[in-house]
């Protein structure tokens, strides 16, 4: 769930029990102002009247108060459109003698409150009690005596227990006699809700989603930007330190982002410090190799020089000789170029490279060998360079192991020819073919499904020539090249790459 | 007056033997076992520079870098430990070529040769090689003085192979680039063309067969 929603469902729970007490406490207050209400007016009435009414016949008043079809009409304070208290109904019995005389109606009845217009007052009941709490009337609830005590002074209320749904409001009189007590008993069941009026909901709903609103921006902006920050420290090399302003939740986050991070950074640059380490005492080794052997490969052809000039036709042990150190260099410039396949280096460079400059020192490498075999190796390229972007040193060791193996499997009077060619434009294609032995399809389909396994290749071509066009398969797949292996129309093999160039400049 | 050759080199035996090497080759050279700045005074008297990378005293690529400031010294970089970033750099930095060791001592001098071979003679549209003669901008053929008659084709073939003496072109560009697509046919006609040719060229074996590829126009050097 999103944040924001989240906080509004939140806000729901939260907001619903609220009003429902508001509700509540509404309700409430409205019922203490209608009992406050209910004790004015009848308080209000007795005096005006119905007290001579209740004393002349005790046994069988019982009026009705407040509003709605009842014989008493709206109460007395109620005017405008409304009937009089005093228009309504049969004057009042005549006096008798008990108690002390009613005061005489008068038709300026009204209390002094006023109340809003279209107010709905409480719809009552009444029953007279005497001191004693008896009343003559038959229909009036019987109460208990313990019920004086709740109201023991002149115009005090008191709620009484009633059956659910009603209410029962005991007023002492300021007199006594057979009513000096009156009884209210209303329905408390109302036909609406009891929802709190609107003005009263909107504030308090109002001010809670404004609060949200208000205090939810800022965390929002910076889980924004926390994210933000995640994901480009993702990307970045080095330690991060992510914003973490402020002493919250968001901010402790951020600071365990910045320490997973950075605990998986240092973890990184260590693992990253052996392999260049690594990769140092490699390319160390190699160049320790490398020197002495130009140095033996240079006493090879000055020991082959000298033999001719002596007069020996050929030499077999000579050549093979060179042969072995012609073959110890290349099995070393690939083990480094495996290594650096296999480590996954993503680095490959992507540098413009002149396709004919490389074809020619990848033919130049083997002509020596390849002159000591009596192969004739040579190499044709278009007039104008073909550029292709990518790793010199792969793609110069990709091409030279096809070379390689062109001369090694050929035999005395073979021929091995390396043709550079644009196809198009944009397109060159780079074939080496022989009129040595060949491959067998089954063997051309072999170096070609395989992925690039130095082991297997290894294991499978002793000689270690299966390496050489393993990796060849495995630089041109790098490069978007693709290489194929035919047989060449003199019989032996032939060996094509094809790739994307630079456009011809004319 | 031989070619003159500077060689920047620390290993003894390899240094040793790459100044024998290019000796026996016809050539004269200066061994420096350590590198150093270069001045205008000391690269004089060289026609290039074959210079290893890593070196005591001055490192190789500094000395490249330097240089290129103010010369155009041919240089050929030497090196056992080359990874692509070295070689991208060193050619950014002006390198002509680049050897990785280890290498044959032919190949070195073949490809001291190919930077030191001056560009074909070719003045005012004519490329003379030995006793042939080739006036471009007149279709004129003449083999030691004497004119030799050649069709449009014949010529076309033989200018086009002599613009690029001594490298082998393909067939498939002589068909392309030379025969006219609208009257002449594929490889077949260029071979026709070409033992044409030959004849007319006299005994020297002019234009070689490369197998595999086409044809070149051989030239001594």
């Amino acid at each position: 769930m999103k944040l924001r929603l989240r906080m509004a469902v939140t806000t729901l729970a939260v907001a619903l029990p609220l009003l429902v007490t508001l509700a509540w406490l509404n309700e409430r207050w409205h019922r203490r102002e209608s009992r406050d209400q209910v004790v004015v007016e009848l308080l209000t009435r007795m005096v005006q009247g119905e007290r001579a009414r209740c004393e002349a016949d005790p046994a069988h008043w019982s009026e009705q108060l407040g509003p709605g079809p009842h014989p008493m009409g709206p109460p007395p304070f109620m005017r405008g459109d409304h009937q009089r208290f005093e228009d309504r109904g049969p004057p009042p019995p005549p006096f008798d003698d008990h108690g002390p005389p009613p005061p005489p109606f008068d038709d300026h009845g009204p209390p002094p409150f006023e109340h809003g217009p279209g107010h709905q007052g409480p719809h009552a009941r009444l029953f007279a009690y005497d001191v004693q709490l008896h009343s003559q009337n038959a229909e009036a609830p019987v109460l208990p005596e313990s019920a004086r005590n709740a109201a023991p002074n002149d115009g005090s209320s008191a709620m009484l227990d009633a059956p659910s749904g009603r209410e029962r409001l005991l007023v002492k009189m300021p007199w006594s006699g057979p009513c000096a007590y009156v009884l209210a008993e209303h329905d408390t069941r109302r036909g609406e809700l009891p929802l709190p009026p609107p003005e009263m909901l909107l504030a308090p709903v109002f001010a809670v989603l404004l609060g949200l609103f208000i205090s939810m921006g800022p965390p929002v902006r910076r889980l924004r930007r926390l994210t933000r920050e995640v994901h480009d420290a993702a990307q970045a090399k080095g330690r991060v330190a992510l914003s973490s302003d402020g002493g919250d939740e968001i901010a402790e986050l951020a600071r365990a982002f910045s320490d997973a991070h950075n605990a998986l950074q240092t973890e990184k640059e260590l693992q990253e410090q052996r392999e260049v380490a690594l990769r140092n005492f490699l390319a160390n080794t190699t160049h320790d190799v490398m020197v002495p052997l130009t140095a033996l490969q240079g006493h090879l052809s000055q020991l082959l020089v000298q033999m001719r000039a002596a007069g020996a036709s050929k030499s077999d042990e000579v050549t093979a000789a060179a042969d072995e150190a012609h073959y110890i260099a290349s099995l070393v410039h690939n083990l480094n170029i495996a290594a650096k396949l296999e480590s996954g280096a993503p680095d490959l460079h992507r540098e413009p490279v002149d396709l004919n400059e490389l074809l020619t020192r990848a033919v130049g490498r083997h002509k020596t060998i390849a002159q000591q075999h009596e192969v004739t190796l040579e190499r044709a390229v278009p007039p104008a360079s073909v550029v292709a972007l990518g790793d010199v040193t792969l793609l110069e060791q990709a091409v030279s192991n096809v070379v390689a193996n062109a001369v090694h499997y050929n035999k005395a009077g073979g021929h091995v020819a390396a043709v550079l060619e644009r196809l198009s434009p944009e397109r060159f294609s780079l074939k080496v073919i022989d009129d040595g032995p060949g491959l067998d399809d089954a063997e051309r389909a072999r170096i070609l499904e395989r992925g690039f396994r130095s082991d297997a290749a290894r294991s499978r071509f002793p000689s270690g020539q299966g390496l050489g066009l393993s990796i060849t398969h495995e630089v041109a797949d790098r490069h978007g090249w693709t290489l194929e292996l035919r047989r060449s129309e003199f019989g032996g093999l032939e060996v094509e790459l094809q790739g994307p160039c630079e456009p011809a400049k004319q | 007056m031989s070619t003159h050759i500077l060689l920047i080199e620390d290993d003894e035996k390899l240094g040793s033997q790459i100044a024998g090497h290019l000796r026996n080759a016809g050539m004269e050279v200066t061994w420096w076992r350590e590198g150093k700045m270069l001045t205008r005074e000391i690269i004089a008297p060289y026609a290039l520079l074959i210079l290893d990378l890593m070196l005591p005293g001055t490192y190789g690529m500094d000395i490249l870098k330097a240089l290129r400031t103010w010369s155009d010294l041919p240089v050929l970089i030497l090196s056992a430990r080359m990874d692509t970033s070295d070689k991208v750099r060193a050619l950014k930095l002006g390198a002509d070529d680049y050897l990785t060791k280890p290498f044959w001592p032919e190949e070195l001098v073949e490809r001291v040769r190919a930077r030191l071979r001056r560009p074909l003679l070719q003045r005012e549209g004519r490329i003379e090689l030995d006793e042939l003669v080739i006036d471009l901008q007149a279709h004129d053929v003449k083999l030691s003085g004497a004119r030799v008659d050649l069709t449009p084709a014949e010529f076309g073939l033989l200018a086009a192979l002599a613009k690029r003496a001594g490298e082998a072109v393909t067939r498939r560009w002589l068909v392309e680039n030379v025969l006219d697509p609208e009257r002449e046919g594929g490889e077949r006609t260029l071979d026709v063309h070409v033992s044409r040719l030959r004849k007319k060229l006299g005994p020297r074996p002019w234009i070689e067969t490369v197998w595999g590829i086409g044809y070149r126009l051989g030239v001594s050097r």
